[in-house]
């Protein structure tokens, strides 16, 4: 593999609950070259969102704990690093977040175009205090504004300028996802995660917003972490994707490879949940298990039909049946 | 206009030319217009079939659900269910209906009270509809509660403590406990993951061939209305723009909307939607909807005529319907 943009390894993350603690990532690998999409799908529940959340720095302090593993970011360890350096370069900047909800994400009481410019102030502004700036400040506001407007163009917003005047609410979902891309791709960043930025939306609008990130982040050269339970989403815009179940990732494959030929059994059964026009129901027998004292060894034996006494045991080693191809099974030849 | 059932079976509920305009108000509580939710929508469902609804948000699905079930009352229109007119009756003669015609809500979790036990939850509605003794009805639940795959215990826990694909168990055993004929599934598989929706999917198709179960399935999850329906009705801003067998419209949509709807849905092993995907814009606002077909204006076929006249759902061959007056020249 080449020289990665992002690479997690062996990153093990911990909650402490009422219950107990929970082991919501349990080695978890994930890397991610320039210009890459990678999607990373998985059941509620199976730590997609806190891996996600990781790499930008923002889990709950008082109740997660990393104890283990590295984030390496363009060659820097992000975990090493102090936590008012990521929020200054990192954060917000090189790795830019799209959340789920655009809604709930928007400030109800300000228009939209004072949170984009709140950003790009935060963002760009040098400090400039004295009387003598005034008008240099206000060139740099309307240098801002233009910008602003031509990133709302090439999210396709129709009448970008009536739309800045706009409180959230007055905006439908669609556009409203338009423009929290176009808030994330304002810093210019060289990463972006995007959380199920489709989830909540109707399929003829994913399919416009799903078309739009790949397109932008083709041009941009912009790499993205594409964080879904809809592996039909998935196939649509992913170069690569990794498929984690209960806080380990099961398999990672490029995404013909993924959905052609898995390997590893969770993949194969959730494949083979999805509607399809033969009528195959098959769904998964038993439950997601807890995170508080979950099944040793590979964490899917219980509902797998291939487990062995191995997979009890023992976490089953990283195979590479080929060169883009990685899945942890003791098992992967069986579906050849 | 009158949709006529097109085979031998009966029909279980026929509705014709069903309405639901909710008012708009200002500030000062005044009527300022009226949101057409559902407007003049026809429709007959057979016994025993499933019928979809699909449409994006927003399109009157839920509406046109609960409108049948009593939870609205329609403007105007008719709804006949099992020979005899349900819209407009009183509370107490829809009680008596609402043992045969049944629906589920989106969210089992929120409309199950969080106070009580799944036991009670389960009682309830037969305490209300039937006389049955305590261990008949006891009884009853148990049945139940075996035909929906859920273990007696679960009867001492609260809803808080069962999974999502649980709490619809229970939604489902709680409805199916008063023996309905009809039932309106309403978004039944929003929000649960694929490994689980496979399950309740498999649940609801084994419960009707047990119960005789009519379903009247609202989803807008086109993959999973393909798998389950019999029949389609695609809805756009509160009409019907098509009607048909599943298959059928699947394989040839005749109407643009259902067209875009379609290809919209991303089909792993096949091509990508996302590169030739050429529905732009988004519905417009229901409140101020366009002249003519409410569609044109983000229908690459459309003309001067689609401003002019109201489209009606008209059959074209067979079993199929459409609302587009071009639908003959452009698509067939």
């Amino acid at each position: 593999m080449g020289d990665a943009l992002l690479s997690v390894e062996n990153l093990h993350v911990s909650f402490s609950t009422e219950n107990g603690v929970a082991e919501v990532l349990d080695g978890v690998n994930l890397s991610i070259q320039t210009g890459e999409i990678v999607g990373l799908v998985g059941e509620s529940g199976c730590g997609k969102t806190t891996l996600a959340r990781s790499i930008l720095g923002i889990l709950p302090k008082n109740s997660a704990k990393i104890s283990d593993g590295s984030i390496v970011f363009d060659h820097q360890n992000l975990l090493d690093m102090q936590e008012q350096d990521v929020a200054r370069d990192i954060r917000g900047r090189l790795i830019t977040f799209i959340p789920q909800d655009p809604f709930s994400s928007f400030n109800p009481v300000f228009t939209i175009g004072a949170q984009i410019m709140d950003l790009m102030k935060w963002k760009y502004s040098k400090q400039q205090s004295s009387w003598f700036a005034l008008r240099a400040r206000k060139a740099e506001r309307e240098n801002h504004f233009r910008r602003v407007l031509e990133l709302l163009q090439t999210v396709q917003l129709p009448d970008p300028e009536g739309i800045l005047r706009k409180y959230p609410h007055e905006v439908s979902g669609g556009q409203r996802q338009r423009i929290m891309i176009a808030m994330a791709l304002l810093p210019e960043p060289r990463l972006i995660i995007a959380d199920e930025p489709t989830t909540a939306l109707d399929v003829t609008i994913q399919a416009q917003i799903l078309k739009l990130l790949k397109r932008l982040a083709r041009e941009r050269n912009v790499s993205v972490i594409f964080t879904t339970h809809d592996l039909g989403a998935a196939y649509e815009i992913c170069d690569r994707v990794t498929v984690m179940y209960a806080g380990q990732e099961a398999e990672s494959a490029s995404v013909d490879k993924f959905f052609e030929k898995p390997r590893h059994p969770y993949t194969k059964s959730l494949l083979g949940s999805l509607p399809s026009k033969s009528g195959g129901l098959k769904g998964i027998p038993g439950q997601i298990p807890a995170l508080i004292n979950p099944p040793s060894g590979c964490r899917f034996h219980p509902r797998c039909s291939l487990a062995s006494e191995d997979c009890i045991t023992r976490r089953p080693q990283v195979n590479w049946p080929s060169d883009d191809h990685m899945v942890r099974c003791y098992h992967p030849k069986i579906y050849d | 206009m009158k949709v006529k059932k097109t085979d031998g079976s009966d029909t279980i509920l026929e509705i014709n030319e069903l309405s639901k305009w909710f008012p708009i108000t200002n500030a000062w509580n005044r009527k300022t217009g009226d949101l057409k939710a559902i407007d003049g929508v026809s429709l007959a469902v057979n016994k025993g079939e499933i019928l979809g609804v699909v449409g994006e948000s927003g399109c009157g699905k839920s509406t046109l659900g609960k409108t049948i079930m009593g939870i609205h009352k329609p403007s105007s229109g008719s709804i006949n269910f099992e020979g005899g007119e349900v819209a407009g009756l009183n509370p107490s003669q829809s009680r008596k209906l609402r043992k045969r015609l049944q629906y589920t809500y989106q969210d089992p979790g929120s409309s199950l009270d969080p106070r009580w036990k799944i036991g009670r939850s389960l009682d309830e509605p037969l305490k209300i509809h039937t006389d049955l003794s305590k261990e008949e009805r006891f009884e009853r639940v148990r049945e139940i509660l075996d035909a929906v795959n859920l273990p007696e215990m679960h009867l001492e826990l609260y809803p808080h403590e069962i999974s999502g694909g649980q709490q619809r168990r229970v939604g489902l055993a709680r409805i199916l406990t008063l023996h309905p004929s009809l039932v309106i599934l309403d978004e039944p598989t929003s929000g649960l993951d694929v490994s689980v929706q496979a399950t309740i999917l498999k649940l609801f198709l084994d419960l009707k061939k047990k119960f005789d179960l009519t379903y009247i399935f609202i989803s807008h999850d086109l993959s999973v209305v393909r798998m389950m329906c019999d029949r389609i009705a695609v809805m756009y801003l509160g009409k019907i723009v098509e009607l048909g067998p599943t298959e059928a419209v699947f394989k040839s949509p005749r109407h643009p909307y259902t067209q875009s709807l379609l290809s919209a849905i991303p089909e792993i092993g096949g091509g990508r939607v996302t590169e030739n995907f050429w529905l732009e814009g988004e519905p417009p606002d229901p409140s101020r909807l366009p002249s003519g077909c409410s569609f044109r204006t983000r229908c690459p076929f459309q003309t001067q005529q689609c401003a002019l006249e109201q489209p009606t759902l008209v059959n074209r061959a067979g079993d199929r319907w459409d609302a587009c007056i071009q639908s003959r020249k452009t698509f067939s």
